[in-house]
């Protein structure tokens, strides 16, 4: 094995509840790597408090193929900042020789105590709760105390974060219940509906807001072929021919999540992906796009995750 | 509509059944969509004027009607005398025999046909056929016509028969379908060269208006016989399939055979038989669109190319290609039954292809040309559809 450096990065830090946190990334660099995406990967990610104990450690496996790591595992962290709660929210994005890419997330942060504040601790959020029932934050309910009127919500406890997901031409900014009553994760929607094949009421693929970097094609011209439904997968196909000057507004998307679970990390796969644009401003030319083909057409081609 | 027209044309078996399912289906229509107008007929057809069968050729005698024109009720039967038809030397007359109308909620006037016979100039009958007559009804209307014409050929002539309903209210249509049948001289007696041939759509150049009453074959198909081009609505386009009418032997077969080995000794590749295309008239392009145009017809669209169709885009409709089907019908008749509208026609034939098959079309636009084929395709270049 070639001989390989340690890197360190500490990121944060990030105060929740008058506690500092800082997330602690140890790398393995191989000096002289060709391939700069194939250079580094992480080794080790350490969560640490103000004192410097260590909170949560986890070990990543990683081997060299000649002059390259097989892979290259990233991490970054953001703090989620919520009406109720607050975390640490640390993003994985694996990335293969091959192309492939995988997302993976934690979050950390106080379960919370209810009432007594000395009851709270920090800890992973990990396994989604079976029988997921759905965050609602809009229902509230106000307590009368002592110390004044509190707002806390009401049953389900949690609160709704946007996970950004790279499909693999765009972001997708998946909903995420937080439970910090019982220190679970959640899906932050469902969605139910009697359109599509199957009959009577039944799960549909949710939409969602999207980020989406547009890159115009180099094509003079290219072709959209839209279906011009309310939903995806409805309505009667459009043919839409589009030149540099075409505005393009990208609306939503709309996907079917598979939620899992890899250790600790929080994973999710997307099927049945569709993406809701309108053309030059027009009504007319508002419709649900699905392939590679189609979102390449309006700039949206497969490509890794921008950063 | 569609749909309909290629099991009736797959299997003669199932005609009665796929007639009565589709007078069901156009019944049906009817409670979910708007009512036809009652000005809107079969062409060149009004409940008025039932039937172009007193229009004469200046070579051919007078039509002698002895019907009453009208006054019928629903009793009482008159006759419709036309022609004499003058085939082969021998003179023919055909009989109709008509009842007055059911007027149903559309109130239709005019007569509806309930047999048809050809006679020799002695009067004995050489062929007949009989067309059910609907009971009292407050909803629907239903109408049976008949039209004869001269079928002057090169090598042949006969008769040309028109059979067609019109069933009101209902949906318009692009095209209306029919039975075409053709009668002439073998083994010196009259006789149907097959079964009524049912279409959607006409013979290529019918005069609806019935200006004359001959019509001319497309031209001589070999020394004894004559094409007969029927113009057939594809459900977005209208393709011509040629029959040659055979005088000698008295048959109708295909002049464009679409079995495998037909198609074998086209390319050895087993390609589907292509036949020739009408210009449509009434495209319709809203905005700037495009089609995907393949190098061949096939399963494999290899090399498609997605080409842009403005709307000022030359555009030509060049061919067609889709395994058509050619289906004699029943040569001994009708069976005779006479409880429902289409029973009369339970004997035709038909052209026609099964609903697995797929329909290219051939185009021209702006100079590029390329093969296009199905429903998305078809809609996007502006052709009409079946609503």
């Amino acid at each position: 094995m070639p001989q390989l450096e340690d890197v360190e990065q500490r990121l944060g830090p990030f105060s929740l509840k008058d506690e500092n946190f800082t997330v602690v990334l140890h790398e393995k660099r191989l000096p002289g790597a060709p391939d700069p995406l194939f250079s580094q990967t992480l080794g080790t990610l350490e969560v640490l408090d103000g004192k410097g104990v260590v909170h949560y450690q986890r070990i990543f496996k990683f081997a060299v193929e000649g002059e390259r790591f097989e892979r290259s595992l990233t991490a970054s962290v953001r703090l989620l900042s919520g009406k109720y709660f607050t975390g640490l929210l640390i993003s994985y994005r694996l990335r293969l020789a091959s192309g492939e890419n995988a997302e993976a997330w934690q979050v950390f942060g106080y379960q919370d105590g209810r009432y007594k504040a000395q009851d709270a601790r920090f800890r992973i959020f990990d396994k989604p709760l079976r029988g997921e029932y759905g965050a609602n934050t809009s229902t509230e309910m106000r307590l009368v105390t002592p110390n004044g009127v509190v707002t806390k919500p009401i049953v389900p406890e949690g609160e709704i974060f946007e996970f950004r997901v790279w499909t693999g031409n765009f972001y997708l900014l998946l909903p995420v219940g937080v439970d910090f009553a019982n220190g679970k994760l959640r899906r932050g929607m469902r969605c139910a509906g009697t359109g599509g094949a199957k009959p009577g009421m039944h799960e549909i693929g949710c939409d969602m807001r999207v980020e989406a970097e547009r890159k115009p094609p180099e094509a003079e011209t290219t072709f959209l072929r839209l279906l011009n439904g309310f939903e995806p997968d409805q309505g009667e196909p459009l043919h839409v021919v589009l030149d540099k000057n075409s505005k393009v507004e990208i609306l939503k998307a709309n996907a079917f999540v598979d939620w899992g679970l890899s250790g600790d990390l929080m994973q999710v796969a997307l099927h049945d992906l569709w993406l809701q644009v309108q053309i030059d401003g027009d009504d007319q030319k508002r419709g649900w796009i699905h392939t590679n083909e189609d979102f390449a057409a309006v700039g949206l081609p497969a490509r890794r995750a921008a950063p | 509509m569609r749909i309909w027209l290629f099991v009736v044309m797959s299997l003669l078996a199932v005609l009665a059944m796929a007639v009565g399912w589709r007078m069901s289906q156009t019944r049906a229509s009817w409670q979910t969509n708007q009512p036809r107008a009652t000005q809107e007929k079969l062409p060149g057809q009004s409940a008025e004027q039932p039937a172009n069968v007193q229009q004469q050729s200046p070579s051919q005698p007078p039509a002698q009607d002895t019907g009453a024109p009208s006054g019928a009720t629903e009793g009482k039967e008159t006759e419709r005398h036309v022609g004499p038809f003058s085939i082969s030397g021998s003179d023919y007359t055909v009989v109709l025999h008509n009842k007055k109308r059911q007027p149903g909620s559309t109130e239709e006037s005019g007569e509806t046909v309930v047999a048809m016979e050809i006679r020799d100039a002695a009067g004995a009958i050489e062929y007949q056929r009989k067309f059910p007559y609907q009971g009292a009804n407050d909803t629907f209307s239903d109408a049976w016509f008949v039209d004869v014409r001269i079928l002057a050929g090169t090598n042949g002539t006969g008769l040309l028969v028109s059979y067609s309903y019109d069933t009101e209210p209902s949906a318009p249509q692009a095209e209306y379908d029919g039975w075409w049948q053709v009668f002439g001289i073998a083994d010196g007696k009259l006789k149907p060269f097959s079964a009524p041939i049912s279409i959607m759509g006409q013979v290529v150049g019918w005069d609806d208006a019935g200006k004359s009453n001959i019509y001319k074959s497309a031209g001589p198909l070999g020394p004894r016989g004559d094409t007969l081009q029927f113009k057939i609505w594809t459900g977005h386009f209208r393709m011509i399939y040629p029959v040659r009418v055979d005088w000698a032997e008295g048959k109708m077969t295909p002049a464009q055979p679409c079995d495998e080995q037909a198609a074998k000794n086209i390319s050895g590749e087993l390609p589907s038989c292509q036949y020739k295309v009408l210009p449509e008239d009434d495209r319709q392009i809203g905005n700037t669109t495009f089609v995907t145009l393949c190098t061949r017809p096939g399963e494999k669209c290899e090399n498609s190319e997605k080409v842009v169709v403005k709307t000022n885009s030359k555009v030509e409709l060049l061919v067609a290609q889709v395994k058509a089907r050619w289906n004699e019908g029943v040569a001994t008749g009708p069976s005779g039954k006479s409880a429902k509208l289409m029973d009369a026609m339970d004997d035709a034939g038909g052209i026609g292809w099964a609903q697995n098959e797929e329909l290219w079309l051939k185009a021209r636009i702006d100079g590029k040309e390329g093969w296009m084929h199905g429903e998305e395709d078809f809609n996007a270049f502006g052709l009409p559809h079946d609503q």
